[in-house]
């Protein structure tokens, strides 16, 4: 009798234990959303790389509170419909928290739902200033486009002289392109600068580009304003160098990938380019996530996985340091700041952060740091 | 061990017999099974993922040879580059995966285009691009070799692919395979839809994939540990891995041409479900057998088990006393011959059981059986309950009773329960006896004899006992103790009175022994009631006489005059006066239970008594001689002539009254003598006793004419040696009594009687007469027997003389009286010796003369 109900006791035990110890092993889920395929796709797969790599670092000490981190990673292939369709699918599969998007269009398709939610977004590279100083659920480890947008602006009029620009930019993502137009337009015009012509275009597949380009130089401009994914700016370049080899040529920092360089070959050149990242930066924590990146991925972080390697430290700094009965979002806001690879990122009161850009300039095939 | 019963015992060990072999074999299967299942399958996955790589090499090797054909074209100046145009552009369209084709001057300047698409403006927008920071056209410029690019965007904007760049001479041939084709061409092969095909380069970055979306996302996987040891080896391994939460198995094959790997795998699910449907099979078919197996089993369990239910149902009927047929057979003959022997056995057992009931339905009282819960709930009882309480067995039993305590009065119930308890946790038997409510509400006294029920393993099964009705008996008892406790009462409240009482009172029982001592006598005998116990009288007073007179009265039955004796105190040597009377107790039935004695200590009394005599002796003496003197002159003076009749009849009248003075004196001194102990003196003298009658008749008669005096003489002379004057004092107080206590007129009648040695004379009258008790106390001192203020005159001490005068004599004295009827005083006084010739007593002879004379 008594070995019965000790075997009894010792099988209801072990049953308790497994459920105990597969409770333990229940990883927290983390979702990743970003354009991953398409022309687009550099920035996303850089950004999903980032956030792989903090991850998997993460998850090699312990992952948070001894649980694993698991990535649910979602393509929303740069499309609002296909973006609203995978972030509901990521709702409810009741992550603990969203890293991404890495586009202000997709960003602004996705908000309303993560607010409804109330699930904390994290985005490495949304700049819009449409979502700034909003209350919501929505974080960013970067700045909005106010600010250096106008810096741009300022270092060409003052900096090198110029005083007449075209612009051409991609309808694509217009909400970070037009918002950074925006601001880039009330800088420079503020200045004494003048906008003289402006043309835009979709993202696609065999586009060409060099009907716009021609038409744009026909304008005489001292610069052409390129806002535009690295290949459409390649592809632009590349033309705009085929017509007038030495038309100084701005890009804004979508475009600053090593994929750029890698495409545009010569006409690279002396481009300038708005930068998240200081790839001069000989920090020791900056030089120790490149050398894992490259070790990991075979190629180099780039802004985009720079910026996910940052929104991923944030957000699962954040998970780590949340107490019982607080939120994410609470958790994060008391943080206030992530110590990012390259700088401290502060997160104001609406989650938006005061990241620093920089102006370089390609030469000899690499981007050089003018301030 | 547990117990089961016949049907799970045999059900449980056959299905196990059925069931062990498929377990210990499933068991096996796992342990052992298992891994060889595994290795196979990554075997044949290892084959699978070879063949897979080997189409993919050969699908890639096709726009390898149309980009090494157009270089070999190309190795100098020698074509025209219109004509080179509508080559690239031929190339382009025979291809099934090229979709562009393009040629860079040693600047990496793009000289020519050939597109699927006749898109003469993107052609142009193409032509004049710079090439040159290509890191294929570099590689392709400096390893002069045809290489593959490890980027997978279109260089010219064409969206997703894969390029070759083949060096010819100074210039480079680039050829853009187009990666949604080489999806399609994956899925051809695919075996499986399930199936996982990705193209991986040496970093472990995705080229292609069967689905395409890995190809878009570009994914690494060189975290996987299979591709891990697959790109380190660059030998086809094979292993199970889990690829985006799906488990799986697979292998990584090289392609040597590209540098390339193939990882081909599918999930296990799909991998083992050849293997998984036949092992179904197979164990649906083994499972069948054991279900077949089990349900046999089962069965022959069933054709076991009944008979042997059967025959338990029965017993547990007979038990339950609801089961009264014959134990039932069936076709199994051992069966028969148990049922063969149990119904032998409950026959024995019924024929007990009927003995037993008879005796339990005799039993004067009620036995039960009962659990040993809080209440005792009844589990049987027999059928003198309705006798005892009213109440039937069933209804002691059924779930509306509550059980035996709840019977028992409230006061009585604490008391009862410990006592069972105690004893139950003894393990001893118990006997309570308690009041119970019957049916009526009637409070009945109960005896409760019981003791509990043990199993071998010592658990308490149940109490047993028998309630007896003890009513009658327990009233009786409590009217015996109520008696015991009055009378006890009462003994105490008799001692305590016969202890306080004044006198000295000793009781003592038929034998003479002392067993109650009053607080006086204790006092009197100087000896306490403890020291007494047991003792008799005459060892407790040496120099009492007591003890004489106490058998007496037990043997007579009356109690004994009045004793009066001189006891000396042994403390101070006082001598006391004590009168002793005895009388004897009689109990109910008039038996003699006992002898009281009164023990009064009269030394004072005495002591008065002397001191009164002797005043009263000295005042008569002292009385006496100028009475005499009066007297003496009164008479001289009588004797005178001279004086006139009515002095003489004053003097006369002095004389008289002086006279009577002189009497009253007499006595008084008489009575002196008599109480100072001394005897009447007496001056015998012979005397003739008729004479002596004559003389104090005729005196008598002088001084009372009221009565007639008749006396009845002897004739002969009878002398007497006694004291005439006292003799003559006795007669004259005897006919003064006479007179006095009579009616005037009546007749006194003196007889005069002699017998052999003595003389009698009586005195009777024809008065009131005496009650006993005045008869009694007739010679006692100042006793009157009237002394109501009509009483005649005296002080009553003339009986108490003429006693002691006959005692000086010698003689008796006696009153023979009774109230109406007169009274007859007889004295007798002895006659000499020599008056032995005076013939024989007055009666015999009749010689007494009657002599009637006239008053």
């Amino acid at each position: 009798m008594i070995r019965r109900t000790s075997a009894t006791f010792m099988l209801l035990f072990l049953i308790v234990f497994c459920l105990a110890a597969c409770d333990k092993k229940e990883p927290v889920q983390v979702g990743f959303i970003g354009g991953l395929s398409g022309r687009v796709a550099d920035l996303g797969v850089g950004g999903r790389n980032g956030v792989m790599l903090a991850i998997e670092q993460r998850n090699a000490i312990g992952g948070i509170k001894g649980r694993g981190i698991e990535l649910i990673v979602r393509d929303d292939e740069q499309r609002a419909d296909i973006a609203r369709e995978k972030i509901a699918e990521l709702i409810d599969q009741k992550v603990a928290a969203i890293i991404g998007p890495m586009t202000s269009s997709m960003a602004m398709a996705m908000v309303p739902l993560v607010n409804a939610a109330k699930i904390v977004m994290v985005s490495p590279t949304v700049t819009t200033s449409e979502l700034s100083n909003i209350d919501d659920y929505f974080f960013r480890v970067i700045a909005d486009t106010t600010g250096y947008a106008g810096k741009n602006a300022r270092y060409q009029f003052e900096t090198l002289g110029q005083r007449r620009a075209v612009v051409i930019y991609d309808l694509g993502n217009r909400s970070y392109t037009e918002s950074w137009l925006k601001d880039f337009r009330v800088e420079f015009e503020g200045l004494g600068g003048e906008l003289v012509d402006v043309k835009t275009f979709i993202s696609g597949k065999d586009l060409s580009f060099q009907e716009r380009v021609a038409a744009l130089l026909e304008a005489r401009p001292d610069f052409v304003l390129i806002l535009a994914n690295a290949i459409d700016a390649a592809q632009i370049c590349q033309q705009v160098r085929k017509l007038n080899p030495r038309m100084p040529i701005v890009m804004s920092e979508w475009a600053s990938t090593e994929r750029f360089i890698e495409l545009a070959g010569r006409a690279a050149e002396e481009v300038y380019v708005s930068q998240f990242i200081n790839r001069n930066d000989s920090s020791a924590r900056y030089q120790e996530f490149y050398r894992a990146f490259i070790e990991r991925f075979g190629q180099a972080p780039g802004f985009a996985g720079l910026a996910g390697y940052d929104a991923a430290l944030a957000v699962l700094d954040g998970l780590a340091r949340q107490t019982s009965g607080e939120s994410l979002k609470e958790s994060l806001l008391s943080m206030g700041e992530v110590l990012g690879v390259q700088q401290t990122i502060h997160f104001g009161r609406f989650g938006d952060a005061d990241r620093k850009t920089f102006v370089t300039v390609i030469r000899n095939g690499s981007y050089v740091t003018l301030e | 061990m547990p117990v089961r019963s016949l049907r799970q015992l045999l059900s449980l060990q056959s299905t196990l017999v059925a069931v062990f072999p498929f377990l210990l074999a499933g068991i096996l299967g796992i342990l052992w099974l298992r891994p060889q299942i595994d290795r196979e399958i990554e075997s044949r996955q290892l084959q699978f993922g070879k063949a897979i790589a080997s189409q993919v090499e050969s699908y890639l090797l096709t726009p390898l040879v149309n980009v090494e054909g157009m270089a070999s074209l190309v190795v100098d100046d020698s074509f025209d580059w219109h004509d080179l145009q509508h080559m690239l552009d031929a190339h382009i369209a025979a291809s099934v995966s090229l979709r562009a084709i393009y040629i860079a001057s040693p600047d990496g300047t793009i000289k020519a285009v050939g597109l699927r698409e006749d898109n003469e403006v993107r052609r142009e927008d193409l032509i004049g691009l710079d090439f040159s920071g290509n890191h294929l056209f570099q590689r392709a410029l400096r390893e002069r070799r045809p290489v593959w690019s490890d980027t997978f965007l279109s260089v010219v904007g064409g969206g997703m692919s894969v390029a070759i760049a083949v060096p010819s001479a100074d210039r480079v041939v680039i050829g853009e395979v187009d990666l949604d084709l080489v999806t399609e061409f994956l899925q051809r092969i695919a075996i499986d839809p399930e199936q996982l095909t990705l193209v991986i380069d040496e970093r472990g970055q995705v080229i292609a994939d069967q689905q395409g979306t890995h190809t878009a996302q570009q994914l690494n996987i060189s975290n996987i540990p299979l591709v891990k040891r697959g790109l380190k080896t660059r030998i086809p391994v094979s292993e199970h891995f889990d690829f985006e939460g799906v488990s799986m198995v697979g292998s990584l094959t090289p392609i040597p041409s590209q540098n390339w790997h193939v990882l081909a795998a599918l999930p296990e699910e799909t991998a083992y479900r050849t293997i998984w449907t036949s092992f179904r099979i197979v164990t649906a078919g083994l499972m069948t057998a054991v279900l077949f197996g089990v349900a046999i089993a089962l069965y022959l369990t069933r054709r076991l088990a009944i008979p042997c239910e059967t025959l338990a149902a029965h017993a547990r009927g007979i038990a339950a006393f609801k089961e009264a047929a014959d134990w039932p057979t069936g076709k199994i003959s051992e069966f028969n011959q148990l049922a063969a022997d149990l119904q032998q056995m409950s026959d024995a057992l019924r024929e007990r059981e009927r003995q037993i009931s008879t005796l339990m339905s005799n039993l004067p009282g009620m036995a039960y059986r009962c659990r040993s819960d809080s209440q005792r709930k009844l589990m049987f009882v027999s059928e003198g309950s309705l006798e005892l309480l009213g109440y039937s067995d069933q209804e002691l039993t059924n779930d509306l009773c509550p059980g035996l305590n709840s019977i028992i009065d409230a006061e009585d119930l604490a008391t009862v329960k410990e006592r069972v308890d105690k004893a139950l946790a003894q393990r001893k038997p118990y006997q309570a006896t308690y009041r119970v409510r019957d049916a009526k509400r009637r409070t009945r006294w109960v005896l409760d004899h019981g003791r509990g029920v043990w199993d071998k393993e010592g658990h308490l099964l149940h109490i047993e006992g028998l309630v007896t009705d003890v009513t009658a008996r327990r009233l009786a008892e409590e009217a015996l103790k109520k008696a015991l406790a009055d009378a006890e009462e009462a003994k105490d409240k008799v001692e305590l009175v016969l202890r306080s009482v004044a006198d000295g009172l000793v009781f003592t029982d038929m034998r003479g022994r002392i067993v109650l001592m009053s607080a006086s006598a204790e006092a009197l005998l100087e000896v306490t009631q403890q020291e007494a116990w047991g003792l008799t009288l005459d060892n407790v007073v040496e120099n009492m006489s007591v003890p004489g007179h106490i058998p007496e009265i037990q043997e007579n039955g009356h109690g004994a005059s009045l004793l009066e004796l001189t006891f000396v105190n042994k403390k101070d040597g006082r001598k006391m006066e004590i009168q002793v009377s005895s009388n004897l107790v009689k109990n109910r039935d008039g038996e003699a239970a006992g002898v009281i004695t009164l023990l009064r200590n009269i030394s004072r009394e005495r002591e008065l008594d002397r001191m009164k005599s002797e005043f009263i002796s000295t005042a008569a003496h002292e009385l006496r001689t100028p009475l005499t003197v009066i007297l003496g002159f009164a008479e001289i003076l009588l004797e005178e002539k001279i004086l006139a009749d009515h002095q003489r009849e004053y003097l006369s009248i002095i004389v008289d009254k002086s006279e009577v003075l002189q009497r009253l004196i007499d006595d008084l001194l008489d009575l002196g003598r008599v109480d100072s102990g001394r005897l009447v003196h007496i001056e015998k003298e012979r005397c003739e006793v008729c004479e002596l009658i004559r003389q104090a008749v005729a005196e008598a008669r002088l001084t009372c004419n009221s009565h007639r005096f008749e006396m009845v003489l002897p004739e002969a002379s009878v002398e007497l040696y006694a004291d005439r004057l006292r003799i003559a004092q006795v007669m004259e107080n005897l006919l003064g009594n006479a007179v006095k206590f009579s009616p005037s007129g009546s007749l006194i009648e003196i007889l005069c009687s002699i017998g052999d040695n003595w003389v009698q004379v009586a005195v009777a009258d024809q008065g009131v007469g005496l009650t006993a008790a005045q008869k009694e106390r007739i010679f006692e001192k100042f006793y009157r027997a009237d002394s109501s203020s009509t009483s005649k005159q005296g002080l009553g001490l003339g009986m108490t003389i003429v006693k002691n005068i006959i005692d000086a004599h010698g003689g008796k004295i006696r009153v023979d009286s009774e109230p109406g009827r007169g009274t007859r005083i007889i004295f007798q006084l002895p006659v000499p010796g020599d008056a032995g010739d005076i013939p024989g007593n007055s009666h015999d002879s009749g010689n007494s003369i009657h002599l009637k004379e006239g008053s």
